[in-house]
């Protein structure tokens, strides 16, 4: 190059932050305080935390326009919401029908979201197009870790267009996690970027986050800013036992944070499962939660029956907004794991 | 990127020696276990006819004129290039629907699709995603494009000073071209890739165009700016690589001006007569600063490039194509 450049706007970014992120931490840090990917002490967690949003260009509050989110909103203003995950197998356009089908009529929206041993997935808006297909509601992960801004915007406007109940913008685990290692890692966008440009859509937005990750103190705090972003609910990843999830709730609260917290609900019907769970980064599980799992005749009753006890627990608070039942599921038992979470979100209210 | 000296131009001996190998695209040892890769399928109907029609010649595809985010209009311009050979969609312009809504869309008029792809807005995983979804669509193919770096590309709120900005979007290029015609070939999908011939370094083009074929490329829509002897210098140096790709010579067509579609209608015909020449693909020149974004001058595009169809198939009746010349074995 004939003469070097200097950008000069930009760097709020943070140089060494993997992901070079504006608005860490994110969730992937240690309990250690260490980065999920990197041996030192995240970068965020010397700064003075949050890191306030600061309005952009790009997007805006629109209200909700499609359908299904309409109807999502009236169902939060008369209970709370009932959330699954979809176990269809990933790039199988097959199962998507027979798992929607034993879904239907027990819960309010399915989510369909990333894993770490699947990071190729059909792209967002194909997902959200198979699974609107069936009727069912649908809120459609997007993450920041594999598309630019470019695609990404491509991607929520046809959310839009097919009239998806909402989206839930993520950062995303960064691509040394997970199996494709190889992926190289974008993160053009982040989750409190990505926000107002769903939102501009007329999309519902929802956002993650993991409330046992450091700087557990500001985490509420961080909440309020991707409220100030545009996110309008507020997913946790599993943060331990019903007392933690609330404690959580509370810090949101004092920091001025609004936004209708939605717990995951951990449900395991088989051991594949728990251990797929238990490779979740940030994931905390409720005290003895594998154990009384595995000590059990019939490990698939006790799943259902622990989801089941801890969600209504969350429910019974009246601190949440509602649920997000999900968990890991055995290939080739994608259907009757549908059924399972089916059974938990009815006896949860779902779908009522 | 201004002020930066193409490192291909300046070691054009290393480009004549690329060669392409399949593991350049075959997902890591942590994938085998889980799968976690594009899976190996098998080739649709609409890709075989699609190759079957490029094999017989004569072939007409259009681009898809429309830029708009509006799905019903997606869904009647399909409707109405639905006799083309096949439509090609394009990609990261800032105001489309994602590629595989948009082929959703298209191929559920009944048109044949091919979709366009570019390794600047997504990694390998994305990409791999896409095609899976291409191919369970059931599109004839990709475009795969490597795409113009974001500083070039005239997005919106992009600028020209040489590095990405707050503003621009991140070029991610995990993949390039070759990679992902070797990934779709994966998927089943006919291939097509994009080439200018006198893009510098311009005697590299044709061997370029050779890499892309030994990676799985079946088709090469050309960028010819040039007349008919510029094309047969560029046919006849691809029929020398041994790995002489078909060729569509692109037509930009000004849509508006009725004075420039006469004109680019008997261009197309000469070059549909020319040797080494396999058909044309109908390029409408939008307007993409149009502020209204209705799309509405798209379907009038769209309309323009069904009737220039419609002319060079009159005119191919009674001029059959040329038969292609098969490389020398």
């Amino acid at each position: 190059m004939s003469t070097p450049v200097t950008s000069a706007p930009l760097l709020a970014r943070a140089p060494d932050c993997p992901k070079s992120m504006t608005y860490g931490p994110c969730g992937g840090v240690n309990p250690d305080d260490t980065c999920e990917v990197a041996p030192t002490t995240c970068v965020f967690l010397r700064r003075s935390l949050p890191v306030p949003w600061t309005p952009s260009a790009a997007g805006g509050g629109k209200d909700v326009a499609t359908r299904a989110g309409r109807e999502l909103q009236a169902i939060a203003r008369r209970r709370p919401l009932v959330l699954t995950g979809i176990p269809a197998r990933a790039m199988s356009s097959q199962t998507v029908a027979p798992t929607a089908a034993e879904l239907a009529g027990s819960v309010d929206a399915v989510l369909s979201g990333d894993a770490g041993r699947a990071r190729v997935q059909f792209p967002p808006s194909y997902r959200a197009a198979l699974i609107a297909a069936t009727g069912l509601r649908v809120w459609m992960g997007v993450t920041s870790r594999d598309r630019n801004r470019t695609a990404t915007d491509a991607e929520l406007a046809s959310l839009a267009a097919l009239g998806a109940a909402g989206v839930h913008c993520v950062t995303g685990d960064h691509t040394r996690t997970g199996d494709r290692p190889d992926a190289r890692p974008v993160f053009d966008l982040e989750s409190t970027t990505m926000l107002p440009r769903a939102r501009a859509l007329g999309l519902f937005a929802s956002f993650a986050e993991s409330p046992a990750a450091p700087d557990v103190a500001s985490r509420g705090a961080r909440v309020a800013q991707k409220q100030r972003a545009g996110g309008q609910l507020c997913f946790t990843q599993y943060a331990g036992d019903v007392d933690d999830e609330l404690a959580f709730v509370a810090r949101c609260r004092d920091a001025g944070a609004t936004v209708p917290v939605l717990p995951g609900v951990p449900l395991v019907v088989d051991r594949e499962g728990a251990e797929l769970l238990a490779s979740f980064h940030a994931a905390k599980l409720t005290t003895g939660f594998l154990d009384r799992l595995f000590a059990a005749r019939d490990v698939r009753a006790e799943g259902v029956r622990l989801a089941v006890a801890h969600g209504s627990a969350l429910l019974d608070s009246g601190e949440v907004g509602g649920v997000v039942v999900a968990g890991g599921v055995r290939r080739g038992h994608e259907v009757a794991y549908a059924t399972a979470l089916a059974t938990v979100a009815r006896e949860l209210g779902g779908g009522s | 990127m201004p002020g930066l000296t193409c490192s291909f131009a300046a070691a054009a001996d290393h480009l004549r020696d690329l060669g392409f190998a399949p593991e350049l695209v075959s997902a890591p040892a942590s994938a085998r276990e889980s799968g976690d890769a594009l899976a190996t399928i098998p080739r649709g109907a609409a890709a075989t006819s699609f190759a079957e029609a490029v094999t017989t010649g004569g072939v007409i595809t259009a681009g898809l004129p429309v830029r708009s985010r509006d799905p019903g209009l997606i869904a009647e311009a399909g409707s109405r290039l639905s006799a083309m050979s096949a439509v090609v969609t394009s990609e990261g312009l800032g105001t489309t629907l994602s590629p595989s809504h948009t082929a959703l869309l298209l191929a559920g008029t009944g048109a044949t699709v091919l979709s366009a792809l570019t390794c600047r807005d997504r990694n390998r995983v994305a990409l791999e995603g896409e095609l899976a979804a291409l191919a369970d669509i059931g599109v004839a193919g990709v475009l795969a494009v490597t795409g113009d770096h974001s500083s070039s590309a005239g997005l919106p709120g992009t600028s020209r000073i040489g590095t990405t900005t707050a503003t621009m979007t991140e070029p991610v290029f995990d993949l390039d071209s070759p990679r992902l015609a070797a990934l779709a070939r994966r998927a089943g999908l006919f291939v097509a890739v994009v080439e200018r011939p006198a893009a510098p370094p311009s005697s590299c083009r044709p061997s370029r165009l050779a890499l892309k074929a030994s990676a799985g490329a079946e088709l090469v829509i050309v960028d010819l700016n040039g007349d008919l002897a510029d094309l047969a210098t560029f046919t006849d140096a691809l029929a020398a690589t041994g790995a002489a790709l078909p060729v569509l010579v692109s037509v930009p067509v000004v849509t508006t001006d009725a004075a420039a579609v006469h004109v680019a209608t008997a261009w197309a015909q000469l070059v549909l007569s020319a040797p080494g020449v396999s058909g044309v693909h109908l390029s409408a020149l939008v307007d993409d600063t149009d502020p209204t974004g209705l799309g509405t001058q798209g379907l009038g595009a769209v309309d323009v490039l069904v009737r220039m169809a419609t002319q060079l198939r009159e005119h191919l009746e009674r001029v059959p194509p040329p038969p292609r010349v098969e490389p020398a074995a």
